[in-house]
């Protein structure tokens, strides 16, 4: 862990195919390429933007907790474990299995579309739509992750916080704006802090459903990270991008720490 | 009165939506994996005329699957050993041996939490190629047990801190070695953290994809899941095989979980840090 973490650092001064005996070093030039290529912003973008609509997964999942705490409902179990169902399939199972879906010919979205009369898109091979489309699949594997989050939070809720409120004359929409998202701010906070890091780690689908095309308009981070080292034999630029990724994720991390010691 | 039901109908109406949404790509995969070619042009969304187990036989030995489960199963089975030993032992002795620096330790284990994964990953590379690691499954094993063991210390560690010093005590004074209330104790104790280690590194070391697709490049020694990429880009017009190949993977996750619900959904939750 530690060893190879270093040498990350190290090898991030040199020019290095992978394999010739000779390392030519270059102090900080692959951190300048690396800083100034605009492929890296444009990917940091695309994960930045996956955090963002993955605000989407986040709040459906608040939705679907709150739904199946009711005592009342029926089936409660069952439908905790179909929601969370799609959380436990591996991403190269769910990425092979959107690939169909998005299929542009006869993929389920466009027969759906077309039903409706929506004019079919070749959803992952349009740069306009490949991100979202993208972005779609990641949050099906995601809102039933955050459903038992948000279940295991509302557990811990003492009742008679509700049958006061109650009996003050509160109804169902001020006891879940004024006594739930409060008393589950710690779960908000974690699950926040989850999707910006995990959107900043994503790779499988990617590299499953696009290989970071059309045109790398769906390359994210860790994608070009891979790309750079192991198929352009980069080695110096990949371990240059590798420890500018480290930096951005380890600082945003402990900013978020601190900014939530303070509000606490 | 009427509002209520009206609201309560389309709460429901609401839910088997969802349900709809998330189950329909498994039902989809599952029942194309049971077609020919031509029943998934002409009734894509239908139930198959018959079972048949063709294309599983096809996705065993075209599609090669007899030798990516096998895999799996033994970088799995592997990885489990290597956590599981290494782990419920440094954890009982953070958790109950006085050693000197024991925080800095349990700091030092916790950071590999964070670190993300592509922070090191080419240099691990170089790392295990220096090692002759590389198209070797101990590679793998080798390079899950270090990103698994956190977790699997960090969770024996907070089971271990659980049990009572007086057990301990009385143990020792009716003259247990360390090694022994260890076994007799302790272990039998621990089954329910076990279990969650058991079921949520199996998961990890089965479904992860980017470790298996750095290290093993033979097709010969790859997992499922660099497997089925692979599969998908060359038969990319064989839907039931390659239906059939994902169904196969499939299979043994969805059974650990409707058998293990509970340990599994903790599990995850308590292992999201990664």
């Amino acid at each position: 862990m530690v060893y190879p973490l270093i040498n990350t650092i190290i090898l991030s001064f040199f020019r290095w195919n992978g394999f010739a005996p000779i390392k030519k070093f270059l102090g900080f030039a692959n951190y300048y390429a690396v800083v100034t290529d605009p492929r890296i912003w444009n990917a940091l973008l695309r994960n930045a933007i996956w955090s963002v609509l993955s605000v989407f997964p986040v709040i459906l999942g608040l939705i679907l907790a709150v739904l199946i705490f009711q005592k009342k409902l029926i089936g409660r179990t069952a439908f905790r474990v179909v929601f969370f169902l799609p959380h436990m399939l591996s991403l190269a199972i769910v990425g092979v299995i959107w690939k169909w879906i998005y299929q542009p010919d006869w993929g389920t979205l466009n027969t759906f579309l077309s039903g409706i009369g929506i004019e079919p898109v070749g959803w992952l091979g349009n740069p306009s739509t490949v991100l979202v489309a993208l972005v779609t699949v990641g949050s099906w594997t995601y809102y039933g992750f955050c459903m038992v989050i948000f279940l295991s939070g509302l557990q811990q809720i003492p009742v008679d916080f509700y049958e006061s409120a109650v009996i003050d004359g509160a109804n169902a929409y001020h006891c879940f704006f004024y006594i739930t998202i409060p008393q589950l701010r710690n779960q908000l906070t974690m699950l926040i802090m989850l999707t910006v890091i995990w959107s900043f780690k994503v790779f499988d689908l990617v590299f499953i459903m696009t290989r970071g095309g059309p045109y790398g308009t769906s390359e994210v981070i860790g994608f070009l990270i891979y790309v750079k080292a192991f198929q352009q034999q980069n080695i110096g630029y990949s371990t240059a991008a590798s420890t500018f990724l480290f930096i951005i994720v380890v600082t945003g991390s402990v900013f978020f720490l601190k900014y939530r010691e303070r509000t606490d | 009165m009427i509002r209520a039901i009206v609201s309560r109908l389309l709460m429901y109406l609401f839910l088997l939506f969802v349900v709809l949404i998330s189950l329909f790509p498994v039902y989809f995969v599952v029942i194309t994996s049971f077609k020919t070619d031509q029943e998934v042009i002409e009734s894509t969304y239908r139930l198959p005329q018959r079972i048949s187990f063709e294309n599983y036989d096809a996705a065993w030995h075209v599609g090669r699957f007899k030798y990516y489960i096998p895999n799996t199963v033994i970088i799995t089975v592997c990885t489990l050993a290597v956590v599981l030993s290494l782990s419920s032992a440094s954890g009982f002795v953070l958790a109950k041996l006085k050693l000197p620096f024991e925080k800095a330790i349990f700091v030092f284990f916790l950071a590999g939490f964070t670190v993300p994964f592509f922070g090191y990953m080419v240099s691990l590379f170089y790392f295990l190629k220096d090692l002759h690691l590389i198209n070797r499954r101990l590679g793998v094993i080798l390079t899950f047990g270090a990103l698994y063991l956190p977790f699997g210390i960090f969770l024996m560690r907070s089971f271990f801190r659980s049990i009572p010093e007086e057990m301990l005590d009385a143990a020792r004074m009716d003259g247990c070695s360390v090694l022994q209330t260890l076994v007799r104790i302790i272990i039998p104790l621990a089954t329910p953290a076990i279990l969650t280690l058991i079921v949520v590194q199996s998961l990890w070391s089965w479904n992860d994809l980017i470790v298996p697709l750095i290290i093993l490049h033979e097709e010969k020694l790859r997992p499922i899941s660099v497997g089925l990429t692979f599969l998908q880009s060359k038969y990319q017009q064989n839907y039931p095989l390659t239906a059939a190949g994902t169904t196969l993977s499939a299979i043994p996750i969805i059974v650990i979980y409707l058998i293990f619900q509970k340990q599994v959904i903790r599990g995850i939750m308590q292992g999201s840090i990664k």
